[in-house]
C-alpha cells in the first residue's frame, strides 16, 4: 500500500480542496435580498430548521468518500498471508519408533507449521503410517528410513509444492537448501531409549539425557554418560525383564529358549570335554534326545571331525577362504591344520574353507561347509591338536557358522514381539536455531486481500448518501 | 450598466408609442381606463366678441341670425391625469438588474404615453406635468426618485389615498413583497373613479433564487439578517410561498377591479404595454 499512487494523490488533493472550500465557506454566506417578507415564511416552516445539521453531514460524507477512495486507490492489502493456492510441503521427522502408529507432539508441530505459513495449504509428509494424525492438512506417507532416505523421498515427492518446510530433530546440512528448517521439538528430550543390546545376560540400554528408565527383573550394573547420551548396563536376574521409559511402549525381554545338543563320535578327548563344559556353562545349550546341534553326531546342524582320508601333507601350503565367519577374530597361526595328515576330497556339495596346496595345485580340503552352511566338516581334529584357547575360539566360530550366531554372542534375552525404539536422532531431539527460508517460488504471491474494491464500494455509498442529502 | 434613460431607451419609447397607437386603433378602445379622451372640451355658452378674441371661436351662425358677433365659450379642458406611485423602498434596490431601474423605466414609458396623448402625469404628491414637451422634465423627476431608507410602499399608498383630488389613473409600481393589507387603502381611490393599476416588478433572482447553502439573507428593506439553510427542499418551499402571495395579490386586484401585471426586472417594456397592460391600463 502506498499513498504515492497517482490516483491516491489526486484524491487526497481533492480532499484538500474540499477542506479548503469548507474552510472558506465556514459559516454562512451573506446574500442581499430586497425583503425578508417571503423568506421569513420559509424559515418558519419546520423543514427549513431540520436541514441545518445535514450540511455538516454532507461535508463529512463527501470528505469521507474522498478519503476512503484515496486509501482505496493506494491499493491496501491484507498482507502476510499466503494465497490459498500456495502449497507448502511440510516434512515432520518422527519422534516415535519407525512403524509406530502414534506420534508424540504431532499436533503441536502441525500448529507451528501452520503459524510459519499462515493461509497456505499444507501437505505433510511423514515416514510411515499414522493412525488418525491430527494435522492441519493432508498427510502423505513416506517409506520409513533414515533421515537422508526420507528427505530424499520428501524432496522428490514434494516437487509440486511452492515451498517446503522441515521440522527436524537435529539440523541436517542438506535440509536448509530445501526450505525452512524448524526444530521438531521446543524442549530437549530426556530419557528416551533409542537402542537396546543384550549380551548374554547383560542388557545395555542407550537413552537420551539423565532421566533413568524404570527396569524390573534386572539390576543396574553400571552407567556412563557422554554428550547427552546415557548407556545403562543391567544384569538380568529374572526370566523376564520389563523396561518402561519416555517415548516408547513398555519393553519386555524374555529369556531365549535353550538349544538341544548331542555329543558323540570323536568328541571325547579331555580337550573336547573341557570345551563342551565351557560351552554349556556360558551358552544356552542343553543335552537333548532331539538335538538341534550335533558335535560329531547326527543333527540338523553339526560339526563333523576326522572325515578326511590319510594323505602326505609334507610341503603343502594352507589356503583360507578370506572373510569367512569361521576365521573371524581367530588366531590362525595358533591352530595346527595339518597335524592329522588328512584331506577331504573336493566335492560339489561343499564349499572349501581351508585347502591344502602344493605347487599351487589344490590337493584337497582341510575344512569345508555344506552349501546350506549347516554342516561344517573337518578333515582332521584341529580342536584336539591345538592350544585349548585357540580351540575354544575355533569352536565358538564353528558353532557360529552352523547356528548363525556365535555362542559367545548369544543373547540370553530377546524382546517379546518386535523391538520398536525411536531413532537416536529422535531420542536426542533438541531445539535449534531455524535455518533456511520459506522460499516461495516467484510465480506465487502472498495473498493480497485487496481492500480496494471494498473501499471503493464504501466511497460510493458515502457519495450516494451525500447525493441523497442534496436532493 | 447603461444610463437609465439613454438614446436607445428613448427610441424604444417612440416605438412603444406607435405600437400602442396601432393597438388602440385596431381595438377602438379609449385611451385610458377612465374612458375619457384626453384634451376633450365641453361647450359652456356665448359671450360678446371683444378685441383680441380668437376669430376661430366666432359663432358665425349666431351672427347670421342675430347680426352680432358672439364668441363660443367652452369649459376648461378636462385632461387625463396619470399619477404614478413609485415604490421607493429599499427593497426595490435588489435584483440584477435592480427592480427600481426597471420600475422607473416603466414609469417613464407610462408618463411618455400620457404626455403624448395630451394628458398630465405626475408622481404621487409631485409636480403635475403636461404636454409632450415636459417629457424631459418627467425624466428628471424619475431620475431623482431613488429608493430611500425608511420609505415603504404602505406609506406611499396611504398618501395616495389621502389625495384631495383623485387622479383618473393611478399606477402603483412596486414589488408588492409585503402584507397585502398595506394595499387595501387603494380601494378608496377606486371608489373615487380612479382606475388603479398594479405593476409588480420582481427580480429574476427573486423568482428563482440561485444560491444554496447556509445563507445570511440580508433584507435591504428591513436592514435585518435571517440565517437560512437553502437547499432543494427550502427552495421549493420558497417558491410555493411566493406563488401563494402572488395569487393573493392577483385575487385582490381582481376583487377591486384593478389591473395587475407581473414583470421581471429584466423584462421588455413593449411586451408589458402591448400585452399585460394593453387591455385597458395603458395611458
Amino acid at each position: 500500500m502506498s499513498l504515492l499512487q497517482p490516483l491516491a494523490l489526486l484524491l487526497l488533493a481533492a480532499l484538500g480542496v474540499l477542506g479548503w472550500l469548507a474552510f472558506l465557506q465556514r459559516g454562512a454566506i451573506r446574500q442581499d435580498v430586497g425583503t425578508l417578507f417571503i423568506w421569513r415564511r420559509v424559515a418558519a416552516l419546520p423543514q427549513a430548521r431540520r436541514r441545518k445539521p445535514r450540511v455538516d453531514t454532507l461535508l463529512w460524507l463527501v470528505g469521507g468518500a474522498l478519503l476512503v477512495a484515496a486509501v482505496g486507490a493506494a491499493r491496501p492489502v491484507q498482507a502476510l498471508e499466503f494465497a490459498p493456492e500456495v502449497v507448502v510441503a511440510v516434512y515432520i521427522e518422527r519422534l516415535s519408533a519407525p512403524h509406530s502408529a502414534t506420534e508424540p507432539l504431532l499436533a503441536e508441530a502441525g500448529a507451528r507449521a501452520e503459524a510459519a505459513a499462515p493461509g497456505a495449504r499444507l501437505e505433510f509428509y511423514f515416514g510411515g503410517r499414522l493412525h488418525e494424525p491430527r494435522l492441519p492438512g493432508v498427510v502423505r506417507e513416506l517409506a520409513p528410513g533414515d533421515i537422508q532416505e526420507e528427505l530424499a523421498q520428501f524432496q522428490q515427492r514434494s516437487a509440486g509444492a511452492q515451498a517446503r518446510m522441515l521440522l527436524l530433530c537435529e539440523p541436517v546440512a542438506a535440509a536448509s537448501a530445501m526450505g525452512l528448517v524448524l526444530p521438531r521439538v521446543t524442549a530437549q528430550r530426556q530419557g528416551v531409549p533409542y537402542r537396546l543390546e543384550v549380551r548374554g545376560r547383560k542388557v545395555l540400554l542407550h537413552s537420551s539425557g539423565m532421566a533413568p528408565p524404570s527396569v524390573e527383573g534386572a539390576s543396574l550394573a553400571g552407567a556412563r554418560f557422554s554428550g547427552g547420551n546415557a548407556v545403562r548396563e543391567y544384569d538380568a536376574r529374572e526370566s523376564e525383564v520389563r523396561i518402561a521409559a519416555l517415548g516408547i511402549a513398555p519393553l519386555v525381554l524374555r529369556e531365549t529358549p535353550r538349544r538341544g545338543l548331542a555329543v558323540g563320535g570323536q568328541w571325547k578327548s579331555d580337550v573336547h570335554r573341557a570345551l563342551l563344559e565351557a560351552l554349556l556353562v556360558n551358552a544356552r545349550f542343553e543335552r537333548s534326545a532331539r538335538p538341534e546341534l550335533g558335535l560329531d553326531t547326527e543333527a540338523p546342524r553339526r560339526l563333523e571331525l576326522l572325515r578326511g582320508e590319510r594323505a602326505d601333507l609334507s610341503g603343502v601350503e594352507v589356503s583360507f577362504r578370506a572373510g569367512h565367519a569361521l576365521f573371524e577374530e581367530l588366531p590362525l597361526s595358533s591352530l595346527d591344520w595339518l597335524s592329522g595328515g588328512r584331506l577331504l576330497e573336493p566335492s560339489e556339495e561343499r564349499v572349501a574353507l581351508v585347502s591344502a596346496l602344493r605347487g599351487g595345485q589344490r590337493l584337497g580340503d582341510l575344512v569345508a561347509v555344506s552349501l546350506d552352511q549347516r554342516v561344517l566338516t573337518f578333515a582332521a581334529d584341529p580342536f584336539a591338536d591345538s592350544h585349548p584357547a585357540a580351540a575354544a575360539l575355533l569352536l565358538d566360530n564353528a558353532l557360529g557358522v552352523v547356528l548363525g550366531e556365535r555362542p559367545s554372542r548369544q543373547a540370553h534375552y530377546a524382546p517379546v514381539g518386535e523391538l520398536r525404539l525411536p531413532s537416536e536422532r529422535a531420542a536426542l531431539a533438541a531445539p535449534f536455531e531455524p535455518g533456511g527460508n520459506l522460499a516461495v517460488e516467484e510465480n506465487t504471491q502472498r495473498r493480497s486481500l485487496e481492500l480496494t474494491s471494498w473501499l471503493a464500494l464504501t466511497a460510493m455509498l458515502a457519495a450516494l448518501g451525500a447525493a441523497w442529502l442534496t436532493r | 450598466m447603461t444610463a437609465l434613460f439613454d438614446a436607445t431607451f428613448l427610441r424604444e419609447l417612440e416605438a412603444l408609442h406607435e405600437a400602442v397607437l396601432r393597438l388602440r386603433g385596431s381595438t377602438g378602445e379609449g385611451l385610458t381606463r377612465s374612458g375619457r379622451s384626453a384634451g376633450q372640451t365641453e361647450f359652456r355658452g356665448h359671450r360678446p366678441y371683444t378685441l383680441g378674441d380668437d376669430v376661430r371661436r366666432l359663432d358665425w351662425n349666431a351672427y347670421g341670425r342675430l347680426g352680432r358677433l358672439f364668441v363660443r365659450e367652452f369649459e376648461r379642458e378636462r385632461k387625463e391625469h396619470l399619477t404614478l406611485l413609485l415604490d421607493d423602498s429599499r427593497s426595490m434596490a435588489a435584483g440584477d438588474p435592480p427592480k427600481e431601474r426597471f420600475a422607473r423605466q416603466v414609469a417613464a414609458a407610462a408618463g411618455f404615453l400620457a404626455l403624448k396623448s395630451g394628458g398630465t402625469t405626475s408622481l404621487c404628491g409631485g409636480v403635475l406635468l403636461e404636454g409632450a414637451s415636459r417629457f424631459a422634465r418627467w425624466l428628471d423627476v424619475l431620475r431623482a426618485a431613488q429608493p430611500q431608507a425608511g420609505s415603504t410602499l404602505a406609506r406611499g399608498i396611504l398618501a395616495a389615498a389621502a389625495m384631495a383630488r383623485a387622479p383618473s389613473d393611478l399606477w402603483v409600481i412596486s414589488d408588492f413583497l409585503e402584507p397585502l393589507a398595506a394595499i387595501e387603502p387603494l380601494a378608496a381611490l377606486a371608489r373615487r373613479r380612479c382606475a388603479v393599476t398594479l405593476v409588480q416588478v420582481l427580480a429574476p433572482q427573486e423568482l428563482a433564487p440561485p444560491q444554496r447553502g447556509t445563507l445570511d439573507l440580508h433584507g435591504l428593506e428591513e436592514d435585518e439578517t435571517l440565517r437560512l439553510e437553502l437547499d432543494a427542499s427550502s427552495l421549493t418551499a420558497y417558491r410555493a410561498e411566493l406563488e401563494r402571495h402572488l395569487e393573493q395579490l392577483e385575487a385582490l386586484a381582481l376583487r377591486h377591479g384593478w389591473t395587475y401585471a407581473l414583470v421581471q426586472s429584466n423584462g421588455d417594456l413593449r411586451s408589458l404595454f402591448t400585452g399585460a397592460l394593453a387591455a385597458g391600463a395603458a395611458p
